[in-house]
């Protein structure tokens, strides 16, 4: 069977880090924030799964299961903490949430 | 102790009382002053021959002033006293009626005081202080008429003739006080000779010289006679002028060979020049006052070859006679100024006005003449006693240094005899001009011409001081003075002929000075008869001697010469310095300007792009530090893959 060559697997991944790294940084709303944080976390995950697609061992695969299962405990805090944070600065907006601000 | 304060400082206590105590009674004032300070100084002279009285204090940390009186500061402030004492009595008469008479005690007391202080002084830099002083009031003294142009102008001159030779003497006692490591008079002593020592000694000796009136600073004393003649008697006869020959008796056992030959050429030069000079001067006090200068002149001569003992023998016979002569003068001048009262134009003090003078001031007449023999030195008087010491010592050093020095050490004596046989000359010239012979201007018998009180008694006694036995008992004798044993020790005998000799030389030359004296000025001689104003000496030698060596044209060519250079080298400052230093003004003003230029354009550009350079890192720089989460982030990425990729390669 012909296989899709890793490269390409490698290329999309990279291409969600990138996509999730700019929402980071760009997005004014944490939840677009999170959001690329999720992207980046399965652009990661994408990149164990096709690892582990041409080695035979199945550590990768298991690994990225972990991975799912944590960041959706991660997603569900992180949602929960921006909750309180909401109702605390009555915003999501992050420039408003800047406490750090000299 | 308190004898030395009360002797002192009486005098010018008395005298400053006197000034406040008005025109009337300033003399009796200060005759009061005077007259215990006499008895004080008697007292003084007393203790200081039993004991040498030396006062010292502290006068800064771990420095010391001190005075000292032994047997011959001791005795000389007796003559001082005695002298001025005598002055201060004969002034009564001779200055009554004068509206400065208070003053003038005032100024007469504070020179006495300096003079004593010279005298007591132990200190090199306490005798130069009253060097000074001395010097100053002798100058308020000698322009005591200062409103007359021509008198203050003497007293100028002779000011600052006395104030050169002062710069020596000032530069001779720092010399001393380096050389010898302690400035007292009594303890000098104990150093090798050096040059730096005889240095020393010539400025003392510049200084003595000036002070005493010696060649090349004689001129200043025939221009001190504008003073009142009582003054001339004590300050330029008895007293000041002998400073100078005091301090050379003080420091004669320090100075080295060469000092003390200078200084015996020197005073026989001026012994003899002064002498001639003395002969044809028609001033009565100017003849005197060149006298003086060549009596100095012995003296100087006498401390220069060793016989400082009768050098000081000489100082002390001659205060006696040569203040007689003065207050003499001044008797005579007093009674020509009474007769002659209204002419104002009338010269007082000039012999050829005067003539027969004996028939109206008898005591004055042989006060003047014992005095006058005995500057002659005729035997029986005191003034052979001490001027054959002189001769005598003189004689002997040019014999003993004959061989070393060569013949001309025998000039000195030579000119030593040939004065004193100038001596009677002008003498004998004077005494017949004013004494003898017809009167040659109105005479008419005044009353009280010489006051009894004011002006015999001092002429009396200082006649009697004239003549031999109030000094030595053998006439003969220059040994014999009473005080000489006590002041100088026991003399050596001397093992040789010569004072023989210089006995019958002196006798002989004094007698044949009379003799020529009678001959060419006495009352039969058709000169003195025709006496006048118009006949000043025509020979060269003549004119040499009635301009007194034309030492004063000498003088007055240094000033020009001196003012010459001075103008030349003012020229030379405008022409040259100033320029100088406007250049270096003007270039000064140009390269600050340049320097601004580069101050404001480069230095300064420099310093703007310095805080441009930080002010635009600290803008980036604050970026890093934008407190938004999201900057960090970028920031953060940027480092990590900068490190990734340093890693890489």
């Amino acid at each position: 069977m012909s296989a899709i060559p890793l490269t390409y697997y490698l290329i999309l991944s990279a291409f969600l880090l990138c996509s999730g790294l700019l929402m980071v940084l760009i997005k004014k709303n944490a939840i677009f924030v999170l959001l690329g944080i999720e992207l980046m976390l399965n652009a990661a995950n994408l990149n164990l799964v096709a690892f582990s697609k041409f080695n035979p061992n199945l550590d990768g695969q298991i690994f990225a299961i972990f991975s799912v299962v944590v960041a959706a405990a991660e997603a569900a805090i992180a949602l929960a903490i921006l909750l309180n944070i909401y109702k605390s600065f009555n915003s999501s907006d992050l420039d408003d949430l800047n406490t750090m601000e000299y | 102790m308190l004898y030395m304060i009360l002797a002192l400082v009486l005098p010018l206590v008395g005298g400053l009382l006197a000034f406040a105590s008005g025109n009337k009674k300033a003399p009796i004032v200060a005759l009061a002053g005077m007259v215990p300070g006499f008895i004080v100084s008697v007292m003084l002279l007393n203790a200081a021959f039993n004991q040498r009285i030396i006062a010292r204090w502290e006068w800064l940390p771990g420095y010391e002033l001190g005075w000292q009186i032994d047997h011959i500061s001791a005795i000389l402030i007796c003559l001082v006293y005695f002298i001025s004492l005598l002055v201060h009595l004969f002034s009564a008469t001779y200055l009554k009626g004068d509206l400065g008479i208070g003053r003038f005690y005032a100024k007469l007391g504070f020179f006495t005081t300096s003079m004593l202080g010279l005298l007591a002084a132990d200190h090199l830099l306490l005798l130069f202080v009253f060097w000074e002083l001395v010097g100053f009031s002798s100058f308020l003294l000698i322009g005591f008429w200062f409103k007359d142009q021509k008198k203050a102008k003497a007293a100028r001159e002779a000011f600052m003739i006395n104030r050169v030779a002062d710069a020596g003497l000032l530069i001779g006692v720092i010399l001393m006080v380096i050389q010898f490591d302690q400035p007292f008079i009594s303890e000098l002593g104990g150093v090798e000779h050096s040059f730096l020592l005889s240095l020393a000694g010539f400025g003392l000796l510049i200084g003595a010289l000036g002070k005493s009136a010696q060649f090349p600073f004689f001129g200043w004393l025939p221009k001190a006679m504008a003073g009142p003649t009582p003054v001339s008697a004590l300050i330029h006869a008895a007293t000041m002028v002998a400073a100078g020959v005091y301090l050379l008796i003080r420091v004669q056992p320090v100075l080295t060979p060469v000092v003390l030959t200078t200084t015996a050429v020197i005073g026989a030069l001026t012994a003899f020049m002064a002498a001639v000079a003395a002969i044809t001067q028609f001033d009565i006090k100017k003849v005197l006052a060149f006298s003086t200068i060549s009596q100095l002149g012995y003296m100087v001569m006498g401390i220069g070859v060793g016989a400082a003992e009768a050098s000081f023998f000489h100082l002390w016979t001659h205060a006696f006679f040569k203040a007689g002569l003065f207050l003499g003068a001044g008797a005579v001048i007093h009674y020509l100024h009474q007769v002659n009262h209204e002419d104002h134009s009338f010269d007082a003090q000039d012999m050829r006005l005067m003539g027969g003078l004996k028939k109206h001031l008898p005591i004055t007449f042989i006060a003047f003449l014992l005095c006058g023999l005995s500057l002659s030195g005729l035997p029986l008087f005191s003034g052979f006693l001490s001027k054959e010491g002189i001769l005598t010592g003189t004689w002997l050093w040019a014999a003993e240094r004959s061989t070393e020095y060569g013949w001309w050490v025998y000039a000195v004596s030579d000119l030593g005899f040939i004065t004193a046989l100038l001596t009677p000359v002008y003498v004998g010239r004077q005494v017949w001009m004013v004494f003898f012979g017809q009167a040659r201007t109105k005479m008419t018998p005044v009353d009280q011409s010489e006051p009894l009180f004011n002006f015999k008694i001092p002429l009396i006694l200082l006649s009697l001081g004239a003549i031999w036995v109030f000094h030595a008992v053998n006439p003969l004798d220059a040994h014999g003075w009473y005080f000489g044993k006590r002041l100088f020790g026991e003399l050596e005998t001397i093992q040789s002929s010569i004072p023989t000799y210089t006995l019958i030389f002196s006798i002989a030359l004094a007698i044949a000075g009379l003799a020529i004296s009678i001959i060419s000025f006495g009352p039969k001689n058709k000169r003195t008869q025709e006496a006048n104003l118009l006949n000043a000496p025509k020979s060269v030698v003549g004119k040499v001697s009635f301009n007194s060596w034309y030492m004063e044209q000498f003088y007055d060519g240094l000033s020009s010469g001196y003012l010459k250079i001075a103008g030349f080298i003012q020229v030379i400052d405008k022409r040259v310095i100033d320029r100088l230093v406007d250049g270096v003004g003007v270039v000064t003003v140009v390269s600050s300007k340049v320097l601004a230029i580069i101050d404001r354009e480069i230095i300064d550009g420099l310093v703007n792009l310095v805080a441009w350079i930080s002010s635009a890192v600290g803008g980036i720089l604050t970026g890093l530090q934008s407190g938004k989460v999201q900057n960090q982030l970028v920031w953060l990425l940027i480092f990590l893959i900068t490190i990734v990729i340093w890693f890489q390669f």
